[in-house]
């Protein structure tokens, strides 16, 4: 475990001291601003992670149309500022034609304004998605990763629904703009449902004890509760409810930890909802992700990497149909306007537009623990929502 | 008469260049009490300091000279080696904890070779000598009166079983009544152990109350020695150190000079 | 009556952590900022013991008790002992260079994720009913009785025993502690061991209940008004210290703004530190004045 990590991180740090990377004509320069350590490295380091192995492997086939990509990563810790310099590295150092974020919601706003100023685009592939890829979305700006804050609440709220629509749903969020903004439009749905709220609880960051957090939700009379933030808040609220004997149902975000902690956690009560694939169904594109893992023999969980992973896809889509023209313009334009094959990695296509740089339609699935059959199991397949 | 101390042309420099001390000359017979009298400044503490031990936070060391001590060279030994080998100072200030019960300032002293029933025999020893203390025995020493923190000192240097007993000014700031009566214990201390003592006083009437051989310092050496009936008649002594009782002249000028430094400290 | 417990639960844990700070802070003025990792390098022993030595989560416990002291005692040795003689600023400075180090070296050594530091050890975290309306979990009860117990026996440690006596007395009085022949390193060296022993168990506690990452040092942080607040000298302050911020964070959670919980401990240290800098139960003439 301890060789692993030192491992890594020289890995990770030779990397980055490679410095600035002069483009050959048949290149395209990528620069990855990553949460690679930090309080939010447990959720990011990992896809970024698996990100890396892709394009590695891109580039080992021989490259996307004769083009490989050279990947330069530094770590911004989930800090603002860090991702500022990162930011200023890549379009002055590296003069990089596309930047993929793998961070927090922190390091969002230095990286735009940089990028958007000098006209790259930035792929957002792992990080939450940011409002401005919604519609109607910013140019510049757009969003792969499976999980965001409003459309996993939306999908979180239909699903309880389903379940039991008269449920008193409590709310967990952290206290960042992105985990409240997410929970407050979950109780707007719930209310607009006839359904009963016990209000939100938000627990500032760095909270030692989730527990009174938890009895006002209980004793506000919460039958299910609903989570989304990172996930070792998430998950914290949810050992706090059970620890106070709560017997509900918890429906979290899936984030890159879900599917190896809930196999540990083995409570059916616990769903997750999301638009990543879980590792356990074993269909082709799971294993071909595996495969690639093992065969890599870098030491990374394959089910913490599907964001990273998907985030090579689309790297791939992109410069698959790039002409000559590998300039930051030529790729937003591709960019603005594809289809992304999700290869069985989600519930279906990735369709950027003009106005859309989310998807126009996200697929949600849920999973939980099944004590009948002792493993992780699909508790509601893939369902459609537009995105509005 | 042995001589259980014996100080050689003692230089002492503070912060690597101060001169406190150039050259002291001093002895101390075993089992006498010898004085050592001077105004403040003159160097008397930073003596007795070298006598018993700098620690590092101190930036002070001996430059120049020679300690013995029952014939063994001790110059520049530290602290707690110094307390090992039977040299236990009775400081000028900060003489008691202040947060510990009077017992416990008398437990709290190293001596881990005293262990159970003589442990507590050593206590009561003390509390013979100075019965004021075993009434106040569980009080905290910060409430205690200024007299009674110094037996309580002088109690807690003793259950360190010194060889030398070094007294810092033992009647600075204290009623004569008290002084007195401390005098009057310290005595009986003697009278009983035979205890070699150096006491370090600015009032010429306490220190000849009590030692046998004295030492004048001066500016960072040794002016004048003698025996305490010489020093008495002595008219360099008589005019500087002994006035009436503690309103002498030397103690009202080392008295202004320490208000004006205390000030000058803050 | 969920809340009293709540109220208990999070009160020994930040009297378990605040006793670290106290401990160093009296006998030796220095302000330990590295708590908070220290405490959490105690959980991530207890990791590492029970992966690599042990799967016994007794044995496994007993052995990073064992460890947390040798850290304790290595701090000090290969570290606050230079800093000896410096000035207090020097040191405290010391001890903040100290936590950024063992931060980075924990999640070097142990990788950034969050771990579940109960699964690995098979310990059940079960909830335990106390009455029909309070519930509390196993690590927490656990958390409440090791606090209980530190306490009880710190104090008989300190009032009691001889050696107690002397971290107390050099507290207070350094060079007459010196110039009674009380050995400074040995007492240093004490109150950095049993400071670190009771973070230690506290973080593994805190592991246990919850889960375990480097950012959880940041309990350090939260536990630092409760210590303030008591009277950084002062071990029953405290105690009472932690119960102020305890009963503050959890009632602003329960019916005002759980956001304030957050600030408020810290306003309350502000305001006690205008009008009484030395803490409810410190000892005025101790303090440094800026």
């Amino acid at each position: 475990m301890k060789i692993r990590h030192l491992a890594k991180a020289f890995t990770l740090a030779a990397t980055v001291a490679a410095g600035p990377v002069l483009a050959a004509d048949d290149e395209v320069v990528i620069g990855l601003s990553a949460a690679l350590s930090g309080g939010a490295a447990g959720t990011y380091a990992a896809p970024a992670e698996g990100l890396k192995l892709y394009i590695d492997r891109l580039n080992e086939a021989g490259g996307i149309n004769g083009k490989t990509v050279s990947l330069v990563i530094y770590d911004d810790q989930g800090d603002a500022s860090r991702a500022a310099s990162n930011g200023k590295r890549f379009l002055t150092q590296d003069d990089v034609q596309l930047i993929i974020s793998v961070s927090t919601s922190a390091t969002f706003a230095p990286l735009i304004s940089q990028a958007t100023r000098q006209g790259v685009p930035i792929l957002f592939a792992g990080s939450v998605c940011p409002a401005e890829t919604m519609p109607p979305a910013e140019p510049l700006l757009y969003c792969s990763t499976g999980f965001s804050s409003v459309h996993d609440s939306i999908a979180m709220v239909d699903y309880l629904r389903e379940l039991d629509g008269d449920a008193t749903v409590g709310f967990a969020a952290m206290g960042i703009p992105i985990s409240r903004a997410g929970m407050e439009e979950a109780e707007r749905i719930v209310l607009g449902a006839d359904m009963k709220s016990a209000g939100i609880e938000i627990a500032p960051p760095g909270t030692a004890d989730y527990t009174p957090f938890a009895t006002k939700l209980i004793q506000n009379g919460a039958e299910a509760v609903l989570a989304w933030s990172p996930w070792s808040v998430q998950i914290r609220f949810f050992d706090a409810l059970r620890k106070q004997g709560w017997e509900g149902n918890a429906f979290v975000g899936h984030l890159a930890e879900a599917e190896l902690e809930m196999m540990e956690i083995k409570d059916p009560g616990l769903y997750t909802v999301g638009s990543n694939a879980m590792i356990f169904e074993d269909s082709k594109a799971t294993q071909d992700l595996v495969a690639a893992v093992t065969e890599s023999g870098v030491d990374l969980h394959p089910e913490a990497i599907v964001d990273g992973w998907l985030g090579g896809i689309v790297i791939e889509e992109v410069l698959g149909k790039l002409g000559d023209d590998t300039s930051a313009e030529a790729i937003n334009a591709v960019m603005s306007d594809i289809e992304i094959d999700t290869r069985g990695l989600r519930g279906g296509s990735i369709k950027w537009t003009e106005n859309n740089h989310f998807r126009e339609t996200i697929y949600y699935r849920v999973y939980r623990w099944s004590d009948e059959t002792g493993a992780m199991e699909i508790a509601r397949d893939w369902k459609a929502y537009e995105v509005e | 008469m042995t001589d259980i101390l014996e100080i050689t042309d003692l230089e002492v420099t503070y912060q690597r260049s101060i001169l406190a001390l150039h050259g002291v000359n001093l002895r101390v017979a075993k089992g006498q009490i010898t004085s050592l009298l001077g105004a403040n400044g003159a160097g008397k503490s930073t003596t007795l300091r070298a006598i018993s031990g700098f620690i590092g936070l101190d930036n002070a060391r001996v430059n120049a000279g020679r300690v013995r001590f029952l014939g063994e060279d001790i110059t520049g030994l530290q602290l707690p080696r110094t307390i090992h080998k039977g040299i236990v100072l009775v400081p000028e200030r900060d003489k008691v904890f202040t947060n510990l019960t009077v017992a416990e300032n008398l437990e709290v002293v190293a001596t881990s070779r005293e262990e159970g029933s003589k442990w507590q025999q050593i206590e009561e020893e003390i509390f013979v000598y100075f019965p004021r203390l075993a009434k106040l025995r569980n009080k905290p020493a910060g409430l205690l009166s200024g007299g009674e923190r110094q037996m309580l000192a002088i109690g807690g240097a003793l259950v360190c079983r010194p060889q030398l007993l070094l007294i810092d000014e033992l009647s600075l700031g204290l009623a004569p009544v008290i002084v007195d009566e401390i005098i009057e214990r310290l005595r009986e201390v003697h009278a009983k152990t035979e205890l070699s003592m150096l006491l370090v006083e600015q009032s010429a009437a306490v220190a000849f109350a009590l030692a046998s051989y004295g030492f004048v310092l001066e500016n960072g050496k040794v002016e004048l020695e003698g025996a305490t009936e010489d020093l008495r008649s002595n008219q360099k002594v008589l005019d500087l150190y002994l006035g009436t009782g503690s309103t002498g002249r030397a103690d009202y000028l080392a008295n202004a000079r320490r208000r004006f430094e205390e000030r000058a400290n803050v | 009556m969920q809340i009293v417990a709540n109220i208990i639960v999070l009160t020994s844990l930040y009297a378990l952590v605040a006793s670290g700070y106290v401990l160093v802070y009296k006998v030796s003025r220095v302000l330990n900022l590295a708590h908070g990792e220290l405490m959490i390098l105690g959980a991530y022993l207890l990791v590492a013991t029970s992966a690599g030595i042990t799967s016994d989560p007794l044995i496994a416990i007993a052995l990073t008790a064992v460890f947390s002291i040798i850290v304790g005692l290595s701090v000090y040795l290969l570290l606050m002992r230079e800093m000896t003689g410096q000035p207090v600023l020097a040191a405290v400075l010391t001890t903040v260079a100290l936590g950024i180090l063992l931060r980075g070296a924990m999640v070097l050594i142990w990788g950034p994720q969050q771990l579940n530091v109960a699964s690995m050890l098979s310990f059940e975290n079960a909830s335990v009913v106390l009455t029909d309306s309070i519930r509390v979990s196993t690590a927490s009860l656990w958390l409440v009785i090791c606090t209980v117990v530190v306490y009880l026996g710190l104090l008989a440690f300190l009032h009691m025993s001889r050696w107690g006596m002397r971290m107390r007395a050099s507290g207070q009085n350094p060079l007459l502690a010196a110039q009674r022949g009380i050995n400074l390193h040995t007492v240093y060296a004490l109150a950095w061991t049993l400071s670190t022993f009771s973070g230690s168990i506290a973080g593994v506690l805190v592991a246990l209940d919850s889960r375990l990452d480097v950012n959880m040092a940041v309990i350090g942080l939260k536990a630092f008004p409760a210590a303030l607040v008591g009277g950084l000298d002062s071990l029953h302050g405290a105690l009472i210290g932690a119960g102020v911020i305890a009963v503050l964070e959890v009632l602003l959670i329960h019916y005002v703004n759980p956001l304030l919980s957050d600030v408020v401990p810290f306003l309350v240290l502000i305001a006690i530190l205008i009008v009484r800098p030395w803490g409810l139960f410190g000892t005025k003439e101790e303090l440094n004045r800026v």
